[in-house]
């Protein structure tokens, strides 16, 4: 007997054994995971990466059980000794189970749930109930598991959140009043609750800032650290969150495992072309002059049944076998690789994958960054301001008094120059006022103070107008239209549903009456469809949007905003919602039309390492103010302000790790409501002083590397000493 | 290979078609409606042909006043004074679903039209129009319906037009609440940073992505209208003696004889309303499926 | 917002709600002519023109529309609401509403509870079992409530309980009535016109003087109405809450119970359930308006003495004073109803209640 347990105890937690999955939809079957294998050690962090229909999440809810009735499977998953998914009790099987094998199989999942495993959901979402305090659902875990009286239980549950670094407070408070962050520490408590064997965080990071990001990682090290996570998987669509928490690292596509090494050697030596290109196309902030390459093509369709390998049709390494037939997970040495050539690779990866290539997209030059600084300058800001009202209903107007009207300053008193040609790269959290800047600036928002000035000028001479009060009728305003354009976030957003691709790209065209000829207005579109890489444009004229991908889109978008060669591009995070193997050709596309075209681009973004990788300069925007602006490798090598130091620390970047320390900043993004009245980061300042609170801080640096703060780098430094001297 | 030259409209169109068509409650509920449809029409246009006469009023024969069981001369019975039971439902579909089309057709439109012009000017019109839909709805429609007919007139356009009155704030409130809805989407912002008018923006963008829940409300609203026109006319509304060629009023005649046990004047007029009603939701219940986008991808 | 807030602003929105309403049935009125609007105030003895020029000024009826409405409120307000010459009653309107408004209040409000108590569960069970043998029914079973006649399935069930030439067997409901007229006979809570007191509601002054008999009467009586105006309004609720239980069960917090390990009872009435009802509970005031257009032909059916009996009954003797009455009356009804679901909104979502 004693020794089956100490037998058991050097197993694995976890074995996943030729585990596949398959949804039956009205669509077709949906082949989710193919073939899995997979054990997992006590004590191990393992990550698992991939994109959107990698099977990643699938594989998560095998693994705690929770596989959706239409699930097929064939396989099996076992934690400890319990078999917890397999063909007879998942998914499909359980609509049609025997009540008594039903309430086995329930009493059985009951003591491996939250005991055994439990889950870390993506907390900014709606993974807590909102109707129940926090507290309540905290506690219910206990209730349901053990005997504890509820005195012990609500003190266990106050020390649960202490752990999680919450104040206990938030016990009583409902989901929607905590910040994305706090609701994702809270998370994390419940998770432990019960101390379970096995954590499984699903995509625990997404949705939240970047410093909110970094000291959620932070904080998971923390724990286990000090033993309270003992066994951890985590999945994310980011390589970087999880290289900074696994060991070991498992990268998924299309329903199967590419590729399984220790952290480091993924990174360093990927065995498989997948993984390969895959590392091509996350921009980081620590390689200079890094050429992102992307992965062409689109996601694959997972209902369609091939013969060959699921990556073949996208694979720039890929030869006549992998069309023709599936390749193995091969072993070499203690990794895995699922490709035809692993061996090939294995042997010498640096000379496969740079002699096998075939031509790519030539992105080499895309780079060469051309002096902008002669160049004329195209649109001047003055104190731009943009204040909104912040009103209810009319009834509610009856019981505000007037001095407690409130503005929500998303854009307060923005001064900046753009250059003809120029990428400016405008980066902050959400709720920073970038996207309004972006508005205002287009004038699809109204200008509450301040002066827009455009130069409308036909040569390089200068004519600037201030365009910020001009009516939207006036022959002017018409002028500027149609030298500026925007994208969007949302691929799925930005399309009207009920038009075709044909009408969607030449709307500018009708709109400012250019042409009335259809035969015209089709070789317009047809040719802008060509140039951003929508080939043949014919394919696509006809098509509605539900019919494209999402990368599809964007490249629509694109092509609708460029159809009449705009001279400024305002692109709003145009690459946020797509996969991150689509992200660089996206990236590369808006570089090669600035080469071709001279375009100008303000690109917003939250991600700092994709604006370093395109923008010429960087302007970091704080509670709707200007606090640091530089080149942007000036301004990511030598960071000023505080809070761009934080920020460019938060980043998990996959070439690097770093240390993220508690004092680096405090609290979360505040609000542009209640603005303290001295320096607007004074709230989250871990440098701040008595005078930070009351006075507004200087301009520091130089005309073209300044900040906004009201010490020097050698007395933040002086500071810095100080505080950790303490 | 060529591509055939598609026409993505037709496309569309037939894959609503074809999702409607995988449920066989709407295949039941199309067939059963083209049936009524078809009816009506053959009472506008040929009453002849199924051997109607006088389309517009009951026939009575006082030579045989009391009502007499279903036979094959009179399939469904006949009811006091000697009324067909068979060809007063054939007569009584012309006018109840034209009535219906009517009210729920000219309904829609100007609530749309109204939904439309509140939501897209906002302000203090959209307050004003949201306010007087709040009015409508604080009263029962039953109740409102009965007003209205009672003092502005019993004719059956009298009680048409006020059932219009009562039904348009539906359609603007669901109108206003999808386009204020629309109006968020990016795609709206990408037309006006285009340049696109504000009209074209409302017609061309906001418009068409409003349709889809005003289609379902649509046919649900048929179902209600005949079945409110039917109750109106069974509780009195057209007086005892107005021959009247609907259900509502057929069974209000055969209700003292049901009473007796002549149980055919009440069941086939309630079985025509039940049918046409039952049809209509089915329609609209698979109409929202079919149009439903998550499922259309 | 604060609940007290939320309240007031609430009880404002009330207000215009209220001038629009009395509003209506004031235009309506004045669209009849003024024959309509005297005729319940005419004696049939008396000359017709003398009493035609007295009233015109009484009413105001030759001035400016807004003074006639102006003084139509003030009279609404002083309780002069006209008179009502129906079948059932004749008399001033305020009497008349006391009278028959307390029987709607009870069959309405009997059939809205039997309708939400199975309303939800059903949904809530077919939700649960998507697309299995118990979903597919109720929703056949749903279908055809919403798509049923409300007069012919009263018809049929007032045939097959409470009609012996029909069924002799299962004649066990009276037809007609709120109570057996009988038990009222000298009983001192009960006045001369038949009101109840204290309450005016007969069920409850019954238990309330301790008079089983009527009691038990009452309730007899109110079963075959209240079931037929339960049916009608069981279908659109039962829709509803399976639609919303769907989505609700297809959530984040759904998931993340599951996890924890929950018994799957506990995930259904702890978890998804609560947040079903949210939207639920907002469109039960507008169902509560389709019931109340079912009591005027139930009631009728039923001769339940009521508003809706009241009200077929003055469309039949063209009583203009009786469809004022009763138009407003409903609408009081609603309005009050639609408060009361707002305010219960507020209590069940913790984010109205908490708010901002």
């Amino acid at each position: 007997m004693e020794k089956e347990m100490i037998k058991l105890n050097q197993g694995p937690l976890l074995e996943v054994k030729d585990l596949s999955v398959e949804f039956l939809t009205d669509f077709g079957n949906v082949k989710a995971l193919n073939n899995i294998n997979l054990q997992i050690k006590e004590g191990e962090f393992i990550g698992i990466v991939g994109e959107s229909g990698s099977g990643k999440s699938t594989l998560a809810f095998s693994i705690s059980a929770l596989l959706p009735p239409n699930a097929k499977v064939s396989g099996y998953v076992k934690f400890k000794n319990d078999i917890i998914t397999s063909p007879e009790i998942s998914g499909f099987s359980t609509v049609k189970m025997k009540r008594s094998q039903r309430k086995i199989l329930t009493s059985t999942m009951a003591n491996i749930r939250w005991k055994g495993i439990s889950m870390i959901f993506q907390g900014a979402m709606n993974s807590f109930n909102p109707v129940y305090t926090i507290g309540k659902q905290i506690e219910e875990v206990f209730y349901i598991h053990t005997d504890l009286p509820k005195e012990e239980v609500k003190k266990k549950v106050v020390d649960l959140v202490k752990t999680a670094h919450l104040d206990p407070s938030v016990l009583k408070s409902y989901p929607h009043e905590l910040s994305g962050g706090m609701k994702q520490r809270a998370i994390i408590a419940m998770a432990l609750a019960l101390s379970p064997d096995l954590v499984i965080a699903d995509e625990p990071t997404t949705g939240l800032d970047v410093i909110s990001q970094a000291k959620i990682i932070e904080e998971l090290k923390r724990l286990r650290k000090e033993g309270k996570i003992k066994t951890l998987i985590i999945i994310s669509h980011d390589l970087g969150v999880v290289s900074q928490l696994a060991d070991r690292v498992l990268v998924m596509y299309g329903g199967n495992i590419f590729e399984e090494a220790n952290k480091d050697e993924i990174l360093e030596k990927p065995f498989n072309p997948y993984t390969f290109e895959l590392l091509n196309s996350y921009p980081s902030i620590l390689k200079t002059d890094q050429i992102l390459k992307g992965i062409p093509g689109n996601p694959p369709d997972l209902t369609k049944d091939r013969p060959g390998c699921v990556f073949a049709e996208r694979c720039e390494f890929a030869q006549q076998i992998c069309f023709e037939t599936k390749p193995k997970l091969m072993e070499i040495g203690e990794r895995k690789s699922y490709c035809h050539f692993a061996d090939t690779i294995a042997k010498d990866p640096i000379k496969f994958f740079t002699s096998n290539l075939t031509a790519g997209e030539g992105a080499l030059d895309l780079l060469e960054r051309s002096d902008i600084s002669k160049n004329k300058t195209l649109i001047k800001l003055e104190n731009l301001k943009k204040y909104f009202n912040l009103r209810g209903s009319a009834s509610g107007e009856l019981f505000g008094s007037i001095s407690s009207k409130k503005f929500v300053r998303a854009v307060d008193d923005i001064t900046l120059e753009i250059k003809e040609g120029e990428i400016l790269g405008l980066v902050g959290e959400s709720g920073s006022g970038k996207t309004t800047l972006g508005r205002v600036v287009l004038r699809t928002l109204d200008v509450t103070s301040g002066h827009l000035y455009v130069n409308f000028s036909k040569d390089s001479g200068d004519d600037f107008k201030d365009i910020a009060k001009v009516k939207e009728k006036s022959k002017l305003f018409k002028e500027y239209r149609l030298m500026t354009q925007m994208i969007f976030q949302d691929p799925y957003d930005s399309l009207n549903p009920k038009m075709l691709i044909s009408d969607i790209v030449t709307e500018p065209v009708r709109a400012h009456k250019v042409t009335k000829d259809p035969m015209e207005m089709e070789e317009m579109a047809s040719y802008t469809l060509s140039l951003v890489k929508l080939n043949p444009p014919e394919r696509y004229m006809d098509r509605y949007p539900h019919e494209l991908s999402g990368g599809e889109r964007q490249r629509v978008a694109m092509a609708r905003a460029f159809i009449l060669k705009p001279k400024l591009l305002v692109a709003d995070e145009p690459i946020s919602m797509l996969d991150v193997s689509l992200r660089a050709s996206f990236l590369n596309l808006i570089l090669s039309l600035r080469k071709e075209f001279n375009l100008t681009v303000l690109y917003i973004t939250h991600d700092i390492a994709s604006a370093k990788y395109i923008s010429d300069n960087i302007l970091v925007i704080y509670l709707g103010e200007g606090i640091e602006y530089g080149s942007s490798n000036d301004l990511i090598n030598n960071p000023l302000h505080p809070y761009t130091k934080a920020l460019i620390k938060a980043i998990p970047d996959v070439y690097g790790m770093k240390e993220f320390s508690e004092t680096d900043i405090i609290g979360e993004v505040g609000n542009a409501i209640d603005i303290p009245q001295g320096c607007r980061f004074y709230d989250r300042c871990p440098y701040r002083q008595e005078k930070c609170k009351n006075e507004k801080p200087p301009k520091r640096g130089t005309e073209n590397h300044w900040y906004i703060c009201h010490f020097s780098q050698e007395e933040l430094e002086n500071i810095r000493k100080n505080k950790n001297q303490k | 290979m060529e591509e055939m030259k598609r026409n993505p409209r037709i496309e569309s169109f037939l894959l609503t078609l074809k999702i409607l068509f995988q449920s066989p409650a709407s295949v039941f509920g199309v067939v059963v409606v083209l049936i009524y449809i078809a009816i009506a029409a053959i009472d506008q246009f040929d009453p002849s042909l199924i051997g109607l006469t006088n389309v517009n009023s009951l026939v009575p024969n006082f030579t045989i006043p009391e009502p007499l069981p279903p036979s094959p001369a009179h399939p469904f019975g006949t009811v006091y004074p000697g009324i067909d039971i068979f060809t007063g439902i054939l007569k009584a579909i012309r006018i109840d679903i034209g009535f219906a089309f009517f009210v729920v057709i000219l309904g829609a439109v100007s609530g749309v039209l109204i939904g439309v012009i509140s939501a897209y000017f906002g302000g203090w019109i959209d307050e004003i129009v949201m306010r007087i839909t709040d009015i409508f709805f604080s009263i029962p429609y039953l109740v409102l319906a009965i007003a209205i007919g009672f003092f502005l007139g019993r004719s059956l356009f009298i009680l048409s037009v006020g059932l219009i009155i009562i039904w348009w704030p539906i359609y603007a409130r669901v109108v206003r609440g999808q386009s204020l809805a629309v109006r968020e989407q990016t795609f709206v912002e990408a037309a006006r940073a285009s340049g696109v008018g504000n009209s074209k923006i409302m017609f061309r963008h906001i418009l068409p992505n409003t349709l889809a829940p005003i289609f379902v409300q649509f046919s649900f609203d048929l179902a209600t209208i005949v079945l409110t026109l039917a109750t109106l006319n069974f509780i009195g509304f057209a007086p005892a003696n107005a021959y009247l060629p609907d259900m509502g009023y057929l069974s209000s005649i055969g209700y003292e004889y049901a009473v007796i046990g002549d149980w055919w004047t009440i069941v086939f007029p309630g079985f025509g309303l039940l049918l046409f009603a039952l049809a209509m939701n089915l329609v609209g219940d698979g109409l929202r499926d079919a149009l439903d986008p998550r499922l259309r991808r | 917002m604060k609940l007290s807030t939320y309240i007031i602003r609430r009880v404002l929105v009330l207000i215009p709600t209220l001038i629009g309403l009395t509003l209506i049935v004031f235009l309506l009125t004045r669209a009849g002519g003024t024959n309509m609007i005297i005729s319940s105030y005419l004696n049939p003895h008396l000359p017709y023109a003398v009493q035609r020029a007295m009233l015109v000024k009484e009413f105001h009826l030759n001035d400016p529309i807004w003074v006639q409405y102006y003084y139509y409120m003030v009279g609404l307000l002083q309780g002069n609401w006209g008179y009502t010459h129906t079948a059932i009653y004749s008399g001033p309107v305020t009497t008349a509403i006391s009278l028959f408004l307390p029987n709607t209040i009870q069959l309405s409000i009997i059939a809205f509870i039997i309708a939400v108590v199975i309303a939800i569960p059903a949904g809530q069970e077919s939700a649960v079992r998507k697309n299995s043998a118990v979903d597919q029914i109720s929703r056949f079973v749903a279908f055809v409530g919403i798509s049923l006649p409300v007069f012919w399935l009263a018809q049929i069930l007032s045939e097959v309980f409470a009609t012996p030439t029909v069924s002799p067997a299962l004649n066990i409901l009276p037809l007609s009535g709120t109570v057996d007229a009988t038990l009222m006979a000298g009983v001192p809570w009960i006045n001369s016109i038949g009101v109840s007191n204290p309450t005016h509601i007969m069920m409850i002054d019954a238990l309330i003087h301790g008079n089983l008999p009527i009691f038990f009467s009452s309730i007899r009586h109110v079963i075959l109405p209240a079931a037929t105006l339960a049916f009608t309004s069981i279908a659109g609720i039962m829709r509803y809450m399976r639609a919303s239980m769907v989505e609700s069960l297809s959530q984040d917090y759904v998931k993340t119970a599951r996890s924890k390990g929950l018994p799957e009872k506990v995930v259904i009435k702890v978890h998804a359930r609560k947040n079903a009802l949210i939207p639920v509970v907002t469109i039960l005031g507008l169902l509560f308006a389709g019931l109340l257009g079912g009591v005027v032909v139930i009631e009728d059916l039923f001769s339940y003495p009521g508003m809706g009996l009241w009200t077929v009954d003055a469309i039949l003797g063209y009583d203009s004073g009786g469809i004022m009455g009763t138009t407003i009356v409903f609408g009081l009804i609603l309005v009050t109803a639609n408060f009361i679901v707002d305010l219960l909104y507020a209590w069940i979502d913790p984010r109205i209640r908490l708010g901002e």
